[in-house]
């Protein structure tokens, strides 16, 4: 009973991190129409300057988390700014591959400056444990879903009732439209980009304590984005939270009951099972272009 | 043969031919030897991203599969490499069958996604089916492929001009298919589908039909070129055939341009020779990878041909390389 309640927690952290990732993935792509391969690198970076505000400058964990999300935003400003906004209107498979270009880049860049070996980011939560259900939990985990569940709510307050939000909702129902209506197309795809990084940031800050540290997170962390924004549907925020925290389970209870080898094959095989059933995913709206 | 036909496979036949007459170390015949590896496999992947337009980024898949099971025949079976070579590509076109029938019904990013997958499911088996393929471990000891009497010359395979002469006729062969196919019926639907499919359909063509034939045709050069591979370097391990490797091929379609074959040829020599040249700043090599390609969607997007084409180089006047839609 115990061991089913651990991988439950288990669960419920890793989808917490994938879900996050998945929301800023699935919001530049809904609104944007933009799919960021390097969406990953930003999860990764995130986690880096979180653990070195907090070995070199001393901060408190919980102080780097909202400090690496401004950093990684920035970054995000600078990568729309740059990278994107140059190939507006480009065909879809232009923005993919200049995405990969850009998360080989990074990847690469991170590798240098940080070196490929693994390091060891602990927060203080790690060593607080609860006993809960006859096991112990690490505060941690704990409070990789409270802030998760916090910045979620937060994002359906930012979507649902401010007047940026509104904008952003017409845009991602139709770019052109909004624009002619007077939405500055511009300072949306830079507040999406905000958005989105941040939370690949926030999911980066927050899981990597749990598990190591270096440069290639990024691309695992992106492999699974894909794999719950198809489950879920491509665009669809409450689609992201629910095929989130599924792929969650999924990849925890794997690696508990199977082999921690098996987990990608097992999200895989899910992400084509739900591409042959509903290739739309779970709440996504199937649209002329792609199936 | 007109006279510019004759000049162009002039000049080419005088520089392969340079090879074997300069002799050069083993060091740069390996480079050689590889950069032909890679124009197969660039070109295989030409067929299906370039001359079909579907985004693929398995192609390292189809390419270890190739080189797993000729390995493994003449590992496990003894079967000669001459018999291994063609069912490595037979093989590797089945998957691409397989996978170009799943492939079907999606298009763009989800066939990204669905290719991008099945390429880490591919790469994750290599690694963890210890029994099979002995794990990161990889396939050691490849015997070289059998001697081939031919007259007063044995190629023996015991020097590497056998190999780069192996090669240079597999490489042959693929240009020469390939670029007889484009000219054919099938290339022109492929071409088309790749415009604009659901003219091409209206027009009557199956287009599910064509993109499996695509498929095939590319994944069937991968696996010839895997089997090449795996008893050229006689060792053979899953971080060969990563999504890093599919990553590496599609830069070498899109730096030639999409669907060029001449293109994607200079391309495969060129990024497989410039690192070689580029050493001291070999850390940088993936962060200038990254960047070419971004520069290269952003500014140049059709690549060498379009370049070639601009400034009228006669190889790309009759080039099939993908214009940007504006």
């Amino acid at each position: 009973m115990g061991v089913i309640f651990e991988q439950f927690i288990h669960g419920i952290t890793t989808g917490s991190a994938y879900t996050l990732m998945a929301l800023g993935f699935t919001m530049v792509y809904g609104i944007l129409g933009i799919i960021n391969f390097a969406h990953g690198e930003l999860y990764m970076i995130g986690a880096y300057i979180a653990y070195y505000l907090c070995l070199k400058l001393g901060l408190h964990y919980l102080l780097s988390i909202p400090l690496a999300m401004a950093g990684v935003a920035v970054l995000g400003i600078l990568i729309e700014k740059i990278v994107f906004r140059p190939l507006r209107g480009a065909p879809g498979l232009s923005m993919l591959t200049v995405s990969l270009g850009l998360s080989i880049a990074l990847l690469n860049t991170a590798l240098i400056i940080f070196s490929p070996d693994p390091r060891i980011f602990n927060s203080p939560y790690n060593f607080i444990f609860l006993k809960l259900g006859g096991i112990n939990i690490s505060l941690q985990r704990i409070l990789v879903f409270a802030i998760a569940i916090g910045l979620i709510i937060s994002l359906y307050f930012l979507i649902n009732r401010t007047s940026l939000g509104k904008a952003i909702r017409a845009t991602a129902q139709d770019f052109e439209v909004a624009w002619m209506l007077g939405i500055n197309p511009n300072r949306i795809a830079r507040y999406t980009f905000i958005i989105g990084s941040a939370l690949a940031a926030a999911a980066g800050v927050l899981i990597i304590p749990i598990l190591s540290l270096e440069p290639f997170v990024g691309e695992n962390a992106i492999l699974k984005a894909f794999v719950v924004v198809v489950v879920g549907g491509f665009g669809s925020i409450p689609g992201a939270i629910v095929a989130g925290y599924l792929i969650g389970f999924v990849d925890s209870l794997t690696a508990g009951f199977f082999s921690p080898n098996y987990q990608n094959m097992a999200c895989f095989l899910i992400m084509i099972l739900t591409l042959l059933v509903k290739p739309t995913g779970i709440f996504g709206e199937s649209t002329e272009e792609n199936i | 043969m007109d006279k510019r036909s004759l000049v162009k496979y002039g000049l080419i036949f005088l520089v392969l031919v340079m090879v074997p007459v300069v002799r050069p170390s083993d060091y740069w015949m390996n480079i050689i030897i590889l950069s032909g590896v890679y124009v197969l496999l660039g070109e295989g992947l030409n067929i299906i991203v370039g001359v079909n337009g579907q985004f693929v980024v398995c192609h390292a898949a189809f390419y270890g599969i190739g080189a797993y099971l000729s390995a493994l025949l003449t590992l496990r079976l003894g079967l000669p490499f001459w018999l291994n070579l063609p069912l490595a590509g037979t093989l590797a076109a089945l998957v691409g069958a397989g996978i170009g029938y799943v492939c079907n019904r999606f298009r763009g990013h989800y066939v990204a996604l669905v290719t991008l997958s099945f390429g880490v499911i591919v790469y994750e088996v290599m690694l963890n089916w210890l029994d099979l393929t002995r794990g990161p471990m990889g396939l050691i000891n490849i015997p070289p492929p059998e001697p081939v009497p031919l007259g007063v010359y044995t190629f023996d395979f015991t020097s590497r001009i056998d190999y780069y002469l192996l090669i240079v006729v597999l490489v042959a062969l693929c240009i020469a298919s390939a670029h007889r196919l484009i000219r054919s019926r099938i290339g022109r639907a492929l071409l088309a589908i790749r415009e604009d499919d659901l003219a091409a359909e209206i027009q009557g063509i199956n287009i599910n039909k064509y993109k499996i034939k695509a498929f095939v045709l590319g994944a069937w050069w991968a696996g010839i070129a895997g089997s090449f591979y795996a008893h050229y370097a006689g060792i053979i391990v899953p971080g060969t055939f990563s999504f890093l490797t599919s990553v590496e091929i599609l830069v070498i379609v899109i730096v030639g341009g999409l669907g060029s074959i001449w293109g994607v040829l200079i391309s495969a020599i060129l990024l497989t020779f410039l690192p070689e040249f580029l050493r001291s700043i070999e850390f940088l090599r993936w962060i200038i990878y990254g960047i070419v390609l971004m520069v290269m969607i952003i500014f140049m997007p059709t690549g060498i041909a379009g370049i070639g084409r601009r400034i009228r180089v006669p190889i790309f006047w009759r080039s099939t390389a993908k214009e940007p839609a504006n």
